[in-house]
């Protein structure tokens, strides 16, 4: 009776191990319920809702929303991946002093998203404020680009680009970090012999830079492209008369108290992030097999 | 094809000599090794030929032409690196590919010199794979493949083959002593193998400390070794140092003698030239066996001729020829005579 | 080359430091450095700086009652997500189960769905009975928690894999139990890095504005960040609210520099392989 056998020897190993897996559940408990709680909460709002959800998705308030995440998510993911390469490029090399500057290059996601996207609102405040004094050619050493103040947050256009603008700013570490990894995995000699093959410093990176780079690089689209969809504080506080879906997931709730119109939203962003990183992860794919071929 | 010339170079980090004030002429079409302990600055030394290092004072020639001033790719020169430092996503074709590419060749040149490396190299068939599916010995003729499309004037190699296991050590230096008889092109190679050294060189400079001991033909070298640390370095096993006063030949506080296993001979009975030992153990190295002697001045090893049997633990006299004997003065460890 | 290399870097820094000099100086304008109606610029230093509003913002009760319930409810999700996180951690460290993999992606897959998607659920839940009937600093704490638990979780199995399985096996072998053992061999020498996981938290937890706006919207306890916002939607001065920003931040960016290494662990985990 081999099954007994393996049963049994199994529920030995388990007795003996009782204590390890003891300690393993309360966390483990935690987190699941909750993950079941979100999920079950947020299927039950979407569908006993008096709306039903397809009318929802064909509302005008939400293609909105969903175009303007859109965009958010378009601009914001490649802006990012290029900040945080540069970045990366520029302490990559060690010099005297690179630990301090990396220091100094890691404090904005140190700082509250919230107070970062307060400081932005501050420093493009209308009519007057210190972006604004300086397109006003206020300052000497700066020439006048405008001639009448520009009103920040009365502009789509405008706002959101700041709500862009600020989400780089506060997470462009991030991205150096993982794009960091992956040039520190490069080996030296790998550039030693291109430079005594005759490669000069562009050719260095468009030949080897870039394409070892690559799995960081799409490490870094899944990730911020997620990061953008969600985004939420940067939108609100700078651009809250043009709601993306984040915001219009806390207006839905706090302001028109509509919790199950409030949880379709909120389930609509779970699948578009979902279908999101299942499409960059397909692209992933295609990406490496042609680059390694090439 | 063209000779280097180093002319009191040095290189120095922080304030440490990885190089000291290194003279060396390499000629025309030779193969030239330097070889030494790790860390003695052989790699820095040929890297800066290769321009990869700056010196920190002194001058680097090749084919006359003052150098240090060139980019690493104006010096005509081709490096092979002991990691090989293959591109991974690039193909064996690509990989050779490389340097033509960017010296901005056109396609059929560049196809002609592939295929020529690829057929030198025993690569065909291999063209179209990564570098990860190949074997050690395919990626080290991959890596010297690369170096060798580009028709440098002087190849440097540094420990190409000590990543690869010992048989294949063995197969590739073979290979490698073929290659440049046949191409004939300048190398500087760098390995931290004695034998290596002895088997491959032309001419080979021994390294210590950032400096150059002695260069010379791996014969002269063997020969007459300029100091004892010459002497003990190359050879295997290496050879014995005795103090003078106890050699009855030589009878001198103030020197060091050393003699090469091979030129020992054993006698049972008593010689008054002769040196007296208890014998301990048999080493047997393939065709040659060694025998170790303990003698008042520790272990010293003898090769054992073909025909005399096994003796363990017998009393014994060890005596040279005295031409055979190497003397070392004491306190400069120079080469006396 | 090199000489572009630093000037970008000073571009980069001056990017990263103006909008915290801004900040800084904000907070310590006098009214006429900031209220110019448009006569001169503001200038880039105050006329006459003053400390008047930290000075107003140490007598304003609210400033002070939100500061300690920023301080508890960090402490509470510390101390929430170790307990439960580092006997998970060591278990998952020491204990080969079959489907390791599954189990951590479970631990790994709260986070996956957005803040402001899970936060609708999670608010349904605590701000409902009978968990509405604790005070807001346990319910924000919990929600930190949830936030928190898995970078503990990871932080804490990389510790407790980097401690010799020896150790443990000659305190089992000397006949000590396995509480004892875990209490008194490897906690004290997982504390360092148990510490690096605490201060992670802590600092998610102070940073923190999702939960605690959606779980506080109502009440009058919240945390510092909340506080801001509130503050934000009366119109004030510039000063005022950079000096508020300015106590917030002042904390985080001093430890940010002591625990570097552990931020970029936490920051990077699960996204370098
Ligand atoms: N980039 C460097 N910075 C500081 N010291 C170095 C550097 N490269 C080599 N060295 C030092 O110089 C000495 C010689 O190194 P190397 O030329 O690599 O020796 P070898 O190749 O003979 O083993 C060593 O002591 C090494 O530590
Ligand atoms: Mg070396």
């Amino acid at each position: 009776m081999p099954g007994s056998i393996r049963i049994s020897s199994l529920l030995l190993r388990l007795k003996s191990n009782l204590f390890t897996i003891g300690f393993f559940i309360p966390a483990f408990l935690y987190l699941f319920s909750f993950f079941v709680i979100i999920l079950i909460f947020l299927l039950k709002f979407s569908f006993s809702g008096n709306l039903p959800l397809l009318s929802l998705f064909s509302s005008a308030e939400f293609k909105q929303a969903l175009w303007r995440s859109l965009c958010f998510m378009g601009v914001g993911t490649p802006l990012q991946l290029v900040v945080g390469l540069l970045l990366a490029l520029l302490i990559q090399r060690s010099f005297r002093g690179v630990g301090a500057v990396r220091s100094l290059f890691m404090i904005p996601i140190a700082i509250p998203a919230l107070v970062t996207a307060i400081i932005i609102d501050l420093l493009f405040s209308y009519p007057f404020g210190p972006v604004n004094d300086l397109l006003l050619g206020r300052h000497g050493f700066f020439p006048q680009l405008v001639s009448v103040p520009v009103n920040w947050s009365g502009s789509e256009f405008l706002s959101l680009g700041l709500a862009i603008l600020g989400k780089t700013w506060r997470d462009m570490p991030i991205s150096m970090l993982i794009l960091l990894a992956g040039l520190h995995s490069i080996e030296r000699e790998q550039y030693e012999a291109a430079k005594t093959m005759g490669a000069g410093a562009w050719q260095e990176f468009k030949y080897l830079t870039l394409p070892l780079l690559t799995p960081a690089i799409l490490t870094i689209l899944i990730l911020r492209s997620i990061e953008n969809w969600k985004e939420f504080v940067f939108p609100f506080v700078l651009a809250p008369s043009y709601p993306l879906l984040g915001v219009l997931i806390e207006r839905l709730y706090h302001v028109e108290q509509n919790p199950a119109l409030a949880a379709s939203v909120a389930l609509g962003l779970v699948i578009l992030i979902a279908l999101t990183t299942l499409l960059f992860t397909a692209i992933t794919k295609v990406v490496r097999r042609y680059l390694v071929r090439v | 094809m063209a000779e280097v010339r180093l002319k009191d170079l040095t290189k120095k980090f922080k304030d440490v000599a990885a190089v000291d004030n290194v003279s060396l002429n390499v000629r025309d079409g030779e193969f030239l090794t330097l070889v030494g302990p790790s860390g003695c600055g052989k790699s820095t030394t040929l890297r800066a030929v290769a321009g990869l290092e700056n010196p920190t004072s002194g001058n680097i020639f090749i084919d006359g032409e003052r150098v240090n001033d060139l980019p690493p790719q104006k010096r005509h020169i081709s490096m092979v690196f002991q990691s090989y430092a293959l591109f991974p996503h690039m193909t064996v074709e690509s990989n050779l590919a490389f340097g033509l590419k960017i010296k901005k060749k056109g396609p059929e040149e560049k196809a002609k010199r592939v295929k020529w490396a690829v057929e030198l190299l025993g690569l065909s068939g291999f063209e179209k794979r990564l570098p990860k599916e190949l074997s050690g010995g395919q990626r080290q003729r991959v890596a010297l493949g690369r170096a060798l499309v580009l028709e440098p004037k002087v190849l440097l190699l540094d420990e190409p083959l000590s990543n690869l296991d010992a048989k294949l050590r063995l197969r590739m230096r073979t290979e490698l002593k073929r290659l440049h008889k046949k191409i004939k092109t300048t190398i500087i190679y760098v390995t931290h193998d004695q034998a290596e050294a002895m088997t491959l060189s032309d001419r080979m400079a021994v390294m210590k400390d950032g400096r150059i001991l002695q260069v010379g033909t791996p014969g002269q070298i063997y020969e007459k070794p300029a100091d004892v640390f010459c002497a003990g370095f190359i050879g295997s096993p290496p050879m014995n140092f005795l103090p003078g006063e106890k050699v009855p030949q030589v009878k001198d506080k103030n020197v060091v003698v050393g003699i090469r296993p091979e030129d020992l001979s054993i006698s049972l009975s008593r010689i008054d030239a002769g040196i007296w030992g208890r014998s301990s153990v048999t080493e047997t190295l393939g065709s040659d066996s060694y025998l170790h002697v303990d003698t008042s001045e520790g272990l010293v090893s003898v090769r054992l001729k073909s025909d005399q049997g096994i003796l363990e633990d017998k009393p014994l006299w060890l005596v040279s020829h005295k031409e055979k004997l190497h003397l070392f003065d004491k306190s400069t460890g120079r080469r006396i005579t | 080359m090199r000489t572009l290399k630093f000037v970008l870097i000073g571009v980069v820094l001056f990017f990263i430091v103006f909008p915290l000099f801004m900040m800084t100086k904000y907070s310590i304008s006098d009214r006429e450095s900031i209220v110019t109606g448009g006569e001169y610029p503001e200038p880039f230093f105050p006329f006459q700086p003053t400390m008047e509003m930290f000075g107003l913002l140490w007598s304003r009760g609210d400033f002070l009652k939100a500061g300690l319930t920023s301080l508890w409810v960090g402490l509470l999700a510390v101390a929430f997500s170790l307990l439960l996180g580092a006997p998970t951690a060591y278990a998952l460290a020491r204990f080969r189960i079959p489907g390791i993999a599954i189990l951590l992606f479970f631990l790994l897959s709260v986070r996956l769905f957005p803040d402001i998607s899970a936060v609708i659920p999670v608010a349904e839940l605590l701000l409902s009975r009978p968990f509405s009937l604790l005070p807001p600093v346990i319910l924000v704490g919990l929600a930190h928690t949830l936030l928190a638990l898995p970078y503990t979780v990871y932080i804490a199995k990389g510790v407790f894999e980097s401690i010799p399985r020896d150790l443990e096996e000659q305190a089992f072998v000397l006949g000590a139990p396995k509480s004892s053992t875990f209490l008194k061999i490897l906690t004290p020498l997982a504390l360092p890095g148990l510490g690096a996981a605490a201060i992670y938290t802590f600092f998610l937890s102070w940073n923190e504005f999702i939960f605690a706006y959606f779980l506080t919207f109502q009440g009058t306890e919240t945390t510092l960040p909340v506080y801001l916002l509130r503050i934000l939607s009366w119109s004030p001065q510039k000063n005022f609210i950079s000096a508020i920003s300015v106590l917030i931040c002042v904390p985080v960016i001093i430890f940010t520099f002591l625990v570097q290494r552990h931020m970029r662990e936490g920051l990077t985990a699960g996204a370098v392989k």
